[in-house]
């Protein structure tokens, strides 16, 4: 049977417990060298390329700014054309007369021989009617179409006269629907 | 130092030599994550940066060229359906011509001052006085609509006589400055949207005005005009 001899002085005698922990500590060390190298290494190759990338990118950027600042009238005229798109979108909503004289006027070309146009005003909000009819049945064919038509977002008739010779005189006033 | 190592003991010794290795990695990780870790990040986030530029870059640098071709005559349309300076005078030219083509009789124009309207856009009134039969007038009317510079009806006054139609007309024509700025090269550009494509294409049929070029004078030139 082997005998285990231990010949080193007692001084130099390492405890059990803290053995094992030495040679943890060794591993470790040995592991975290090992993984800093690998770390070092990685983080070494990956900022190099990096700034190999960030240098051929920024080339490129620089290559095509004198490019696109060589097409600087094209895009001031591009600017130019949507700034006055805009402005022309915008006018669109301002406030025109057409529509409502567009309106009325559907109903007047009915009229001839009927009646006839005394004065008309149009503007953005309505319009305003002097009409004279020959008939009383002419008045309320033309009262009654107009009435009843969606072209207008109200119909009020604000005056109202009979002459024996020229007929029924009415204003009528119309609002923009 | 040697001394306060042969001092020490075995035990603590050996324990310094075992767990030195181990110290001076996490000192070295620890030095490694405060600077190079953040030193690297910096430098990814400045490579994504720079290709973000470089794709805006291309896709204003493709769409400048798709439409450059035809933008220079867009801008010629659109200066001229909103110009950049009062245009009552073109207005005015533009009107008498409408009159001579629909066959009505214009008279008594005038052009008030101009005002500031809201959006950057400045208006001129103009009003005028249409003497014709009602469809010539009517006519007239709506194509006051399809003139350059763009004008729209304001007021419309018409009276009715035996001897035909007449018309006390309001009409506001439009003008605007001209861009001072441009973006950044690095900002990008969209292309027209169907909305602004369609507003091109009806600016684009718009009645341009017409001017007379007056030639100089013909003759000899005095080469000495202060002389004696």
């Amino acid at each position: 049977m082997a005998i285990k001899l231990n010949l080193l002085p007692e001084e130099h005698a390492v405890n059990n417990n803290l053995s094992s922990f030495l040679k943890t500590a060794k591993a470790l060390g040995v592991i975290g060298i090992a993984a800093f190298l690998i770390f070092g290494v990685g983080l070494g190759i990956f900022f190099i390329l990096s700034t190999i990338s960030l240098n051929s990118v920024n080339a490129n950027v620089a290559k095509l700014t004198s490019r696109v600042e060589a097409q600087q009238k094209s895009e001031q005229q591009i600017v130019l054309v949507k700034d006055r798109i805009k402005k022309v979108a915008s006018i669109q909503d301002l406030p025109n007369s057409l529509p409502n004289l567009k309106a009325i006027d559907a109903y007047l070309v009915n009229l001839s021989g009927t009646g006839s146009v005394g004065q008309l005003t149009v503007d953005p909000k309505g319009a305003n009617l002097t009409l004279s009819l020959r008939t009383y049945s002419d008045l309320t064919n033309f009262l009654e179409n107009i009435q009843s038509s969606d072209d207008f977002g109200s119909v009020s008739l604000e005056s109202f006269s009979l002459n024996s010779k020229t007929g029924y005189s009415v204003e009528i006033k119309t609002t923009k629907k | 130092m040697q001394n306060v190592m042969k001092n020490l003991s075995e035990n603590v010794r050996r324990a310094v030599f075992a767990g030195a290795p181990l110290l001076i990695v996490i000192v070295l990780f620890m030095i490694v994550g405060k600077f190079g870790v953040p030193k690297v990040l910096e430098l990814r986030s400045q490579v994504k940066s720079a290709q973000k530029t470089e794709e805006k870059l291309t896709q204003k640098l493709n769409l400048l060229q798709t439409l450059s071709s035809d933008v220079a005559l867009k801008a010629n349309i659109v200066s001229s359906a909103l110009p950049d300076t009062n245009p009552a005078l073109a207005v005015m030219s533009q009107l008498k011509n409408l009159a001579l083509n629909q066959g009505v009789v214009l008279s008594e124009m005038r052009s008030s001052s101009a005002t500031g309207g809201t959006g950057g856009l400045n208006e001129v009134s103009i009003s005028f006085k249409l003497d014709g039969a009602r469809p010539q007038v009517n006519s007239y009317l709506a194509e006051i609509t399809k003139i350059a510079p763009i004008t729209t009806v304001r007021k419309i006054t018409i009276s009715e006589t035996a001897g035909g139609t007449s018309a006390d007309i309001g009409v506001v024509s439009y003008w605007a400055d001209f861009p001072k700025t441009i973006p950044a090269v690095t900002e990008p550009i969209t292309d027209f949207s169907p909305e602004d494509k369609k507003i091109l294409s009806n600016v684009s049929t718009l009645i341009q005005p017409t001017f007379m070029k007056i030639p100089p004078s013909s003759g000899d030139i005095n080469p000495n005009p202060f002389g004696q």
